[in-house]
């Protein structure tokens, strides 16, 4: 295995260089938005996550070092092999992402990245501190070492893929070329993923190529006429990095509690987030149902009478 | 990341830097406290954000940064909070607030929400006067729920 640093280690600085510049951009040409609280939020967020890697990677480790054995190939190092991991590893991702946002369990973690109302560089690193407990990695991490991929490759193509989603959290880049736009994921295609407008909730799941996203039917082009509202649903309303980190998973064990049955906690565990036995939450089909009929009933008052 | 001191090392930096950052945002400035120019501003929000909230009446405070709307026939009651340079939404069905708590200076209504537990509207607010106390309690009244072991409902 060849020794490769940390990739993450080394983008640190270049993360913290970016956020500065992006900041005086921001104050001179008022095109991003920086709110103190927030920032400070963000970044002790993204502390704590660097913090719980180092001190639950463990779990991750120990299940990798114990499925290697039971590979399929050993499909060893090369430059070519890594390039078809970094592929399946992104092509991983999406699905990894997308049950992020339709499983409470694990919307419960990844929610923590999506609740703050600003979107910068800083809101890269707004990231959960429980993650490896939520066992993700085993769903999602297995299928590339249990093909044969060497884990260290693996982690190095999820490392990269994470360095590249850092520069997509802006509001400075409005388009990129429109060949990259088909085929890369970009601000504009991130921006939309972070925003609660009805139309673009649960859209853009995107790590780094965005062809995921038009194959499997979830992709949604940033509208002019609709800016993008950053957030979650029913947003937080705090900069406390405790409550960022853990209310949803308060919810989630206070609904738990309270269920009448074994099927109802199970939908409160694993069900999608804002799902309730009897409706009186709204889950983002729902929102997105009637937010399509409201634009219905709002072209039939429009269109003139036959 | 094995060696303690270098992890020692890479923690004590980013926190210094984060609070450098931190720093930095607030000596440039370049944002502005959210404020409501009127109600109708707040219910605006609320009816792009919880889609279909019918605001009826409602009142913001002197400073802009908090404004309650109540929909017709009564079946909500739409918060807004101004925190840092976003507003905070929120709406209560009837029986939904945990109580209602007057002081000599303020009507606290509180939510039972986390990040919104008290709303803390001052009785010498014009906001609040204009839209009268009694007015404002006689509202609020059927949002707040009938269970009350504290007895502190006004």
């Amino acid at each position: 295995m060849p020794d490769i640093p940390d990739p993450i280690l080394i983008a640190i600085p270049v993360f913290v260089a970016l956020i500065v510049a992006e900041m005086i951009y921001a104050r001179t040409t008022g095109r991003a938005r920086y709110e103190p609280g927030d920032t400070l939020a963000s970044l002790l967020m993204g502390l704590g996550n660097v913090v719980s890697k180092v001190a639950l990677g463990f779990i991750a480790v120990a299940w990798f070092t114990l499925i290697e054995p039971y590979a399929l190939f050993d499909i060893g190092w090369g430059w070519g092999v890594f390039a078809l991991c970094f592929v399946l590893d992104d092509f991983v991702y999406y699905f990894a992402h997308r049950f992020a946002h339709t499983v409470r369990w694990w919307w419960a973690d990844h929610v923590v990245h999506h609740s703050s109302q600003h979107y910068n560089l800083t809101t890269a690193l707004r990231q959960p501190w429980i993650s490896p407990m939520t066992l993700k990695f085993i769903f999602f991490g297995s299928w590339l070492v249990l093909m044969g991929f060497p884990p260290a490759m693996v982690a190095l193509a999820g490392a990269i893929n994470l360095i590249y989603q850092f520069w997509i959290h802006t509001e400075v880049i409005h388009k990129t070329p429109a060949w990259f736009e088909a085929i890369m994921n970009t601000p504009s295609h991130h921006r939309v993923h972070h925003a609660t407008n009805p139309q673009y909730l649960d859209k853009n799941y995107a790590g780094v190529f965005i062809i995921w996203d038009k194959m499997f039917g979830t992709f949604q082009p940033e509208l002019a006429q609709e800016p993008c509202r950053y957030g979650i649903v029913k947003n937080l309303g705090s900069d406390n990095p405790f409550l960022i980190s853990f209310h949803e998973w308060w919810g989630m064990i206070k609904d738990m509690a309270g269920a009448k049955s074994l099927r109802e906690a199970l939908g409160f565990w694993l069900g999608p987030p804002g799902w309730t036995p009897d409706g009186s939450r709204e889950t983002s089909k729902m929102i997105k149902a009637r937010w399509a009929q409201r634009q219905e009933a709002a072209k039939k008052v429009s269109e003139p009478a036959e | 990341m094995d060696d303690p001191l270098i992890l020692a090392v890479v923690l004590g930096g980013s926190t210094l830097a984060i609070f450098a950052v931190y720093l930095l945002n607030r000596l440039i400035g370049g944002w502005d406290a959210a404020r409501l120019s009127d109600w109708s501003h707040a219910a605006r929000l609320l009816d792009e954000d919880l889609m279909g909230f019918r605001a009826e009446t409602g009142f913001v405070t002197q400073d802009g940064r908090i404004a309650l709307v109540f929909e017709r026939d009564g079946a909500r009651l739409g918060i807004v909070v101004a925190r840092g340079d976003v507003f905070v939404l929120r709406s209560f069905g009837p029986g939904d607030l945990k109580g209602l708590k007057q002081t000599s200076r303020a009507l606290i209504i509180l939510t039972g929400d986390w990040a919104l537990a008290k709303i803390v509207l001052p009785l010498h607010d014009d906001g609040v006067a204009s839209f009268g106390l009694e007015a404002l309690e006689r509202r609020l009244q059927p949002f707040v729920a009938s269970a009350d072991p504290g007895g502190q409902n006004a």
